[in-house]
């Protein structure tokens, strides 16, 4: 809730977004005008435009790096001490915190920022909606896949928050973590633009459920049955990344230093 | 003289406190070649599925992307602290101390923190430039390799410059992390050819947040022969030059409206 406590801080949020994703819309109008082809790996102009700026407003909604954040300033300022006393697991307490953040980022910025794209988009004709039982049908799925996407985020977070027990820094790691997620999760460019072999086996790893899936449902570029394949691999990969998370506290938390409070 | 000397005092305390985390600024120079590396190969798959982009080959557009990051490294490595002043330091308060020293604030914040990750940066900035310089067969002079020296140190500068003058809005708003980044992240459209943009945008990189001329123009002078290195260097000078001073004067007018969060 830091976050709404400093509306200049916010507003200049969205004009920094803004810019960002105006720079690659310009990128993508030049690739489309020297290209020879209307159609650049399965994408037209208009479904790229579409898929860049859900893409973009999905990286806000779903990624909250404060798990990885909150792990790392306890170790270096020794107030992780406490959590070893306090009788709530400590995976427990940041699913409980991101959550609370993901519902109310999506009341909050979720619901009025998709609404008005998808709205424009759809005047636009960038966004055909065939029939209102598909559309609402992925937007379920949608909503599902997005609460997963968020989930495997945090995890991810939670296990590189609990990396820095070893460093006993976080900078470094958090922006491997950051870069590695934004680039395989199809956020950077649409996966399909990857070599063939890569995108066969980046389609099964845990980052394209992080963005690129959940956009690509959203945008009904999938058939529901598609969509729910994709979501039970999200599922299964977050059964294993806790899992791993799991394990590697227990065997870092040993080896905790605490440098004074 | 006396804050030169200091300046090394102070550095030599950063670079130490640093090496206290060292397998953090290992992982943090590996994870600045990652995000490098990502961000290039995102820019080769996208150019790859088309002949040229508004006419530059995709080892020009390597040549561009690895001299962006030359003058970013430099600025990196001497001004980080300006970003955990934007965002937090005033914020909670840990300003307060710096107002009660008989030293200029700026200077302090300045001389706080070095980022040894900038190196990863430059290393991979260096290594882009020379192979693509040599797949495109850059004829190489003085006033060309004067002129890149010239653009990264004096851009390097130029950054700076413009990262005190939207920090400095923290001094009063307590918070200009957001407002900054958003500014700083202009320099990453100086990563495709300007001719990708509409005129406004092209303005506004040209002459409000000159990032196209000490990136742009220096890669054209040396692919297209499109300036004069020296004149062009004289120019990145004047201009950094301004810039730096310009920035140092609003700083020094905020601190005016400079208030203690109390906290």
């Amino acid at each position: 809730m830091d976050l709404m406590a400093y509306k200049f801080h916010m507003i200049t949020w969205l004009i920094v977004t803004a810019f960002q994703v105006l720079s690659v819309f310009f990128l993508w109008v030049a690739v489309y005008k020297n290209s020879p082809h209307a159609v650049i790996n399965g994408y037209t102009f208009k479904e790229m435009i579409s898929f860049m700026v859900m893409i973009n407003i999905f990286n806000y909604i779903a990624f909250d790096g404060y798990t990885g954040d909150v792990i790392s300033d306890e170790v270096s300022d020794g107030t992780i001490a406490n959590s070893f006393i306090k009788p709530i697991s400590y995976r427990v307490r940041f699913l409980a915190t991101n959550l609370g953040v993901l519902g109310a980022k999506i009341v909050v910025f979720g619901l009025p920022m998709f609404t008005i794209s998808y709205v424009i988009f759809a005047l636009l004709g960038f966004i055909v909606i065939e029939s209102i039982g598909t559309f609402l049908l992925s937007l379920l799925l949608f909503l599902i896949a997005l609460v997963l996407a968020s989930m495997l985020y945090d995890a991810i977070s939670y296990i590189f928050g609990v990396l820095s027990f070893y460093t006993t820094a976080y900078f470094g790691l958090y922006m491997l973590k950051e870069t590695t997620i934004q680039f395989l999760s199809g956020t950077l460019v649409p996966l399909a633009f990857f070599p063939a072999g890569m995108y066969k086996v980046l389609r099964y790893l845990p980052f394209a459920g992080m963005a690129e899936n959940p956009v690509l449902i959203l945008l009904m570029r999938d058939s529901p049955l598609v969509a729910l394949q994709k979501i039970a691999i999200a599922i299964a990969w977050l059964v294993v990344i806790e899992l791993f998370g799991a394990l590697l506290f227990s065997r870092a938390s040993k080896k905790v230093t605490v440098g004074g409070g | 003289m006396r804050y030169i000397k200091l300046y090394f005092t102070c550095l030599k305390r950063a670079i130490i406190s640093r090496l206290q985390y060292k397998a953090d600024s290992i992982i943090g120079i590996i994870g600045f070649l990652i995000s490098n590396t990502a961000t290039l190969l995102s820019i080769y798959f996208i150019i790859d599925a088309i002949p040229s982009l508004n006419g530059w080959s995709i080892y020009e557009l390597g040549f561009l992307y690895g001299f962006s990051m030359m003058p970013v490294a430099f600025d990196h490595f001497f001004s980080d602290e300006l970003w955990n002043t934007a965002y937090w330091k005033i914020k909670n308060g840990k300003l307060d101390p710096f107002f009660l020293r008989p030293i200029p604030v700026l200077f302090q914040i300045i001389a706080e923190a070095v980022q040894p990750e900038a190196f990863g940066e430059l290393i991979l900035g260096g290594v882009m430039l020379g192979i693509c310089a040599a797949n495109v067969g850059v004829k190489w002079s003085f006033g060309l390799i004067l002129l890149l020296v010239i653009a990264t140190i004096f851009g390097g500068i130029l950054i700076t410059g413009i990262k005190i003058f939207f920090a400095a809005f923290a001094l009063k708003f307590k918070r200009s992390g957001t407002l900054l980044q958003g500014v700083y992240n202009m320099i990453g459209y100086t990563r495709y050819p300007i001719s990708i943009y509409p005129l406004i945008l092209r303005t506004l990189l040209t002459c409000i947040l000159p990032f196209a001329v000490i990136i742009t123009m220096p890669v054209e002078a040396v692919l297209f022969s499109a300036f004069n290195p020296y004149l062009l260097s004289l120019l990145i000078i004047g201009v950094a030059g301004a810039v730096l001073v310009l920035s140092v004067l609003f700083w020094n007018w905020m601190e005016r409206f400079y208030q203690s969060t109390g906290s």
